[in-house]
């Protein structure tokens, strides 16, 4: 049994003094202020893509480097995860103002050709399937991509700052079936419509919590500068680091509040002593590397910012994010707090460390409630 | 309230300035009325006939009759004083017994320079009619009787001049409460240099007049026992009859005379006027002046509590706020809680939406000009509590001064933070918060006959800290202490007065600082001013045809600015990265900025029903090094000019306004853009319909070119600025006004407006954020006696305008499946996918009802009131924007204030 963790803080008054004051603050200045908000991001209800992964964030000319995505189905905890189709295309290099959208019209190219029937294009396309045995490993899905060697002399020097080139990599996630789509606006905005769309089992198009279309991108530098992810070590609750084998997963006491009651703010609110905070730490080391492009008032080098993100299918965390090294003050303490669900049931964590510089790993582990 | 003693002080000063009268020849002194001290209770104007007193509530009965003079006795000029120039006056105390012979004469007070003796010597030539009890009975009395020496002016050397014509300037007072004529009011005229001081007394029906005039700018003052005195400066032109209508107000119904004039062309006699007792109970103002302009047709509803300025579909940084002519970084503490000068210290607030004369400038929107008014001259006070904050007030003479030196202090300061932080931190909100701000006023005046000199120091500070506890959401390192600071002074001195009859000077120079500070963790930005602010203007009357105004103003100051932000993601730093997590930058940039101008402008009067003001200013910019040349011009034709008047008016000008400090700073802008411009046309016409109702419609049109607009940069980091915007705004305003009458005030005011803008030629047009099409206002409030007074305002105004990541799922074109965010690897975050064009869709129509209920009481020597005003009286869950999820697949309103009440307290003597 992990040691319980009380959530500190000042006194809380009696329920009618509460009451008062709550409805002067918030009656008098902010409104309705006690009702519960959006679902947080850290909270997995849908199918999710938590990381896109790159072995390297500045690559060199010519070299390949290997995306990879963490993806995971929570839409029906009670029936598990759906099977989950993942297309990568790349091949957009040095849009102008390094705007992404403006691949879309090569994107859908690309899937014009496939829709009339040619081969695959394989250097710029790949069609992966999840399993939904394996929704949710970390870095599962991949895609390798080859650079240009053109990629940084095909743009013209930079008046100031270094001379670089950057290729964007497009992909999404579909718990269905994916199928090219329209490249429109009928909106109007500026940004047009994904040309990829996913359909279910009926041919209809699905929504965002079963769809999830994206890009990530790498940067080649003519001065040959590198970048490494930061890693993760893994992840704490209160006193011990979780494994990644389910199956030697801790146990902890569920919540007897509801998500609705836990998730509500301040005011409203209810308490229950029976419901305990845990400490939740991701294992990040000091990890943040110089970045040669950030420089002091005085001209001295910084470092990089690196910060971690996290996710559960179940409970509520205080932060969803938390800074672990800034460019200056480097190492920083993070440590934020989970409650754990009603229901009883295993747990699933996810964790990405992220520096600003496009680097990412992730983690899974697993905690079971009793 | 002013107690009994006042009031006789104040008998005792009317019955001195009726006296007053006016200079008979070379070393000739004029005799001045007398006045006898209660009892008996009564005055007379110059021609020894009783003035009626003003209204008064108690029954008449028979009373004592003062002295009457039988006769007039002029003193001999001391010849020293009269070689030296001088003139001065003495007030005597005469003794006159039944027989109507001065038994005795004493000094009450001294002009010295042998003017004393002179009083003394002739006093003892006069003879009155005794004081006569109610049956007839003569009794023995003590009255005042001033003699006034004044020199008559040289005889001009040389050959003889040219006849000057001359004008006349006549009117009539009323009882601002319920419009009627205010009989034996003291009308006081002091004209341009060397014209005497002039005093008469008003009649029956309220008139007076000032004939025979020589043409120039004439301030007079209205005085009257149990009424606030009121004071205006009039022009007199040559062959004219200048009419004017002065609406003084009981003293107990509220010390102050605040004008806010809505639409008035440069320099013109007649005015729309919105009076102190509307602008102090107007609901949803907290008895606050400056926010009762946001009540004006042409001005739009900003959002929340902004506090913004957005007048005819101008942005915010367009409109121009100036305390006595200077211009002031805010005139509202936090977007609006209240404003940063108090209601009691202001004498007008003149309010120009467009087309505004060529002394203004560096704004292509609107300007709001505040004025302090002079302080009084007796001891007054006044302290008000409610529930936001607390003020005082004291002004008065300046003990040990001559007479005319008057003094005024006033401050604020909001006490919020004693109770809302505690409030938050036990109701458990992840904030502390703590809003202060206070604001101050130091006034000392020297008034004289034709100059007036003011040194003012002002300055308003606002601060607000929040302490947030945990990380925002999406933003990891976004925690600790938020503030905000922001604080202006201002050390003013002014000096205005009439160099001849045909010359004016009215000038104004302040040094001022202004500091904003705003931090936010590890980020901060910081402004440290110094500014050298002014104006000059002179005034020359040609004619009676032509006047000319020239002047010239600058807006000077150093400035220090130190930032430390969030950079600009930069090459290799992927963007849509949490904001917090970016590379802090510092920067240092010191500098100065001189923005001098210059203008004239013309008054023809080429008929007495037709003014037309040509202008021009040219503007320089250094920072920029651009010049900008504005000319101008309005018309004002009166087509009836007896009631129900007509009258139509036109302007057409050209408007430009430097670009903002972020925009074109060498270290974060782009240096060399020009100003922005805009062209002004309106067309207006102003109906009486009957003596309580006039309606005024102005249709104006506004050409927007030049504007400033920032793009991406080439390479993805930061914005590039240039000058291609282009624009403009049409619209339509109505203002059905009811003049305050016994019971009742109110009017509607509705604007019909199209604010749009594109971002460059051939892009696509857009409305802006802030257009809102329809804007209503209509408030009333109703006296129903005893003390109590109701009020309500309504609006209706349609909702701002933005730009949504999702749609609006209650629409039937709504897709719920559409995906609002793409997931941007390298961050984690979603990037948003706008739906729709820029500004596409438009919020829910805002409405609201503010209601407020006064109660007033008369106290022995003072007067307490309380009010109770709610905003938003039943709840309208306004909305105010949009916030999303964190994927872009759900969106929520943003409402904005609840239901709001606020009592206050105020008591004043």
């Amino acid at each position: 049994m992990l040691p319980r963790t009380v959530l500190s803080g000042p006194r809380r008054p009696g329920r009618y003094r509460r009451a008062v004051l709550a409805a002067l603050a918030g009656g008098l200045l902010f409104g309705p202020s006690c009702a519960a908000s959006f679902l947080p991001s850290s909270y997995v209800n849908s199918l999710r893509v938590l990381a896109v992964t790159i072995d390297a964030p500045y690559a060199a000319p010519g070299d390949e480097v290997t995306f990879r995505m963490t993806v995971h189905d929570g839409l029906d905890p009670v029936n598990g995860p759906r099977a989950i189709q993942v297309v990568w295309i790349g091949g957009c290099f040095d849009p102008e103002g390094d705007r992404y959208y403006l691949c879309f019209q090569q994107l859908a190219e690309t899937l014009a050709g496939l829709a009339g029937g040619g081969p695959p294009p394989t250097e710029l396309l790949k069609l992966d399937l999840v399993a939904p045995t394996s929704s949710g490993v970390p870095d599962l899905s991949s895609f390798t991509l080859r650079l240009p060697d053109d990629i940084i002399s095909r743009r013209p020097p930079p008046v100031s700052g270094p001379h670089y080139g950057i290729g964007y990599v497009f992909f999404a996630a579909c718990a269905g079936t994916l199928a090219p789509g329209e490249l429109t606006s009928p909106s109007g905005g500026a940004v047009p419509d994904f040309p990829i769309k996913c359909l279910d089992a009926n041919g209809q198009e699905q929504g965002p919590e079963s769809f999830v279309p994206g890009y990530t991108q790498v940067y080649a530098f003519a001065d040959g500068r590198s970048n490494t992810p930061p890693p993760v070590a893994g992840i704490r609750l209160g006193d011990f680091e979780l494994p990644e084998d389910a199956a030697l997963a801790p146990t902890v006491p569920r919540c007897p509040l509801t998500a609705d009651d836990r998730r509500k703010s301040g005011c409203a609110r209810p308490t229950d002593d029976a419901c305990v905070d845990l400490d939740f730490e991701v294992l990040v080391g000091d990890v943040a590397e110089v970045d040669p492009d950030s420089k002091g008032p005085l001209g001295e080098t910084r470092r990089e910012v690196v910060w971690e993100s996290h996710f559960a299918d179940g409970g509520d965390f205080a932060s969803d994010l938390l800074l672990v090294s800034s460019s200056e003050g480097g190492p920083q303490p993070h440590v934020t707090s989970w409650t754990p669900p009603s229901e009883p049931g295993v747990v699933t964590f996810w964790a990405v460390g992220r520096d600003q510089r496009g680097g990412a790993s992730v983690v899974r582990r697993f905690v079971r409630v009793e | 309230m002013r107690s009994r003693r006042c009031r006789s002080t104040r008998a005792r000063a009317a019955g001195a300035l009726l006296a007053a009268g006016l200079a008979l020849g070379p070393s000739l002194a004029r005799a001045q009325q007398p006045q006898p001290e209660p009892p008996p209770d009564q005055s007379y104007d110059q021609y020894g006939r009783p003035i009626p007193r003003p209204a008064q509530p108690e029954p008449e009965k028979k009373k004592p009759t003062p002295p009457k003079p039988l006769n007039y006795v002029p003193p001999v000029y001391p010849e020293e004083a009269r070689k030296l120039g001088l003139e001065g006056e003495v007030i005597l105390k005469l003794s006159v017994s039944t027989e109507g012979k001065v038994d005795a004469a004493e000094v009450a007070t001294p002009g010295g320079h042998g003017f004393d003796e002179a009083a003394l010597e002739a006093a003892k030539g006069l003879s009155f009619e005794p004081a006569r009890r109610p049956d007839g009975t003569p009794f023995a009395a003590r009255i005042s009787y001033r003699y006034a020496f004044k020199l008559a002016p040289a005889e001009p050397a040389g050959p003889e001049p040219a006849a000057v014509k001359t004008g006349v300037l006549s009117g009539k007072v009323l009882i601002q409460a319920i419009d009627e004529p205010l009989a034996g009011a003291t009308v006081t005229m002091v004209g341009p240099g060397g014209v005497p001081r002039v005093t008469v007394v008003t009649g029956v029906d309220g008139t007076f007049s000032f004939p025979d005039l020589l043409p120039g700018a004439y301030q007079l003052g209205v005085s009257a026992p149990g009424y606030v005195d009121f004071s205006a400066t009039e022009d007199v032109e040559a062959g004219a009859e200048s009419i004017a209508t002065y609406r003084v107000s009981a003293e107990l119904a509220g010390a102050i005379e605040v004008t806010v004039e809505g639409d008035r062309p440069p320099r013109e006699v007649t005015r729309r006027t919105l009076e102190q007792r509307e602008i102090a109970r107007i609901p949803g103002t907290s008895g606050d002046a400056l926010r009762s302009v946001q009540s004006l047709p042409g001005v739009a509803r900003p959002p929340g509590l902004a506090g913004q300025l957005l007048v005819r579909g101008s942005g915010p940084f367009d409109t121009a706020t100036f305390i006595d002519g200077i211009p002031v970084p805010l005139i509202y503490h936090f977007g609006g809680l209240s404003s940063v000068v108090p209601t009691e210290l202001l004498s007008k607030i003149d309010f120009y939406p467009g087309n505004f004369s060529s002394r203004y400038g560096r704004v292509m929107g609107g300007i709001v000009d505040a004025g302090i008014r002079s302080p009084k001259n007796e001891y007054h006070g006044m302290a008000q509590v409610d529930l936001i904050d607390f003020r005082l007030m004291a002004e008065g003479p300046i003990p040990g001064f001559p007479p005319g030196w008057t003094f005024a202090a006033a401050g604020r300061r909001s006490w919020l933070d004693t109770w809302l932080g505690p409030v938050l931190e036990e109701a458990g909100a992840g904030v502390t918060q703590a809003p202060v701000y206070y604001d101050y006023q130091f006034l000392v005046e020297k008034r004289a006959p034709t100059w007036r000199y003011r040194t003012s120091f002002y300055g308003s500070d606002d601060k607000l800290e929040l302490v947030v506890k945990e990380p925002a959401p999406g933003e990891p390192a976004l925690s600790g202490d938020i503030g905000l600071h922001t604080a202006f002074m201002r050390l003013q001195f002014q000096a205005d007065g009439n160099l001849t009859p045909r010359d004016r000077i009215e000038s104004v120079f302040a040094l001022g600082s202004e500091n904003i500070d705003f931090g936010l963790g590890e980020i901060y930005f910081m402004l440290r001013a110094r500014s050298l602010t002014g104006r000059l203007e002179y005034t020359h009357t040609f004619s009676d045809v032509l006047k000319l105004n020239v002047g010239a103003d600058v807006n000077a100051g150093l400035y220090d600015v130190k930032v430390r932000l969030p950079s600009p993601p930069g090459p290799g730093q992927p963007p849509n990265q949490p904001f917090s997590t970016s590379v802090l930058d510092e920067s240092n940039e010191q500098g100065t900025a001189i923005r001098p101008a210059g203008y004239l402008e013309f008054e023809l009067t080429p008929d007495k029903r037709l003014r037309i003001v040509p202008g021009l200013r040219i503007d320089y910019t250094k920072d920029t090094k651009r010049l900008d040349v504005n000319p101008r011009l309005t018309a004002r034709y009166l087509i009836a000019d007896e009631l129900p008047k007509t009258a139509v008016k036109a302007g057409i000008g050209v408007f430009t306004q430097p670009p903002q400090f972020q925009q074109s700073a060498s270290s974060i802008g782009t240096p060399d853009l020009r100003s922005s411009r805009a062209i002004h046309y309106a067309l207006g016409l102003e109906q009486d319909i009957t003596e309580q109702v006039d309606v005024s419609v102005e249709g104006f049109v506004k050409q927007l070119n030049d504007q400033i607009v920032g793009r991406p940069s080439a390479s993805g980091t930061g914005l590039d600025y240039d000058n291609k915007g282009l624009g403009y705004v049409v619209g339509a305003e109505v203002l059905l006004k009811y003049k305050p009458d016994k019971h009742f005030f109110g009017w509607l005011a509705y604007t019909l407006s199209r604010s749009a803008r594109q971002n460059g030629p051939g892009e696509p047009e857009y409305l802006v954020s802030f257009d809102q099409t329809h804007i209503l206002t209509v408030l009333g409030s109703y006296q129903v006696g005893n003390g109590w007074e109701f009020g309500a305002r309504f609006r209706l105004i349609s909702g701002n305008l933005l730009t949504p990541n999702v749609c609006d799922f209650t629409d039937k074109e709504c897709d719920p499946k559409r995906i609002g965010g793409f997931f941007h690897g390298p961050s984690g975050a979603y990037t948003a996918v706008p739906f729709g064009s820029v500004t596409s869709e438009r919020l829910p129509v805002f409405h609201q009802l503010d209601v407020r209920v006064d109660k007033k009481w008369e106290l022995d020597g003072w007067q307490l009131s309380t009010y109770l005003d709610v905003q938003n009286a039943y709840n309208s869950l306004n909305v105010e924007g949009l916030v999303y999820n964190y994927n872009f697949t759900a969106r929520q309103y943003l409402t904005g204030i609840p239901i709001l009440p606020s009592v206050g307290l105020r008591g004043e003597f």
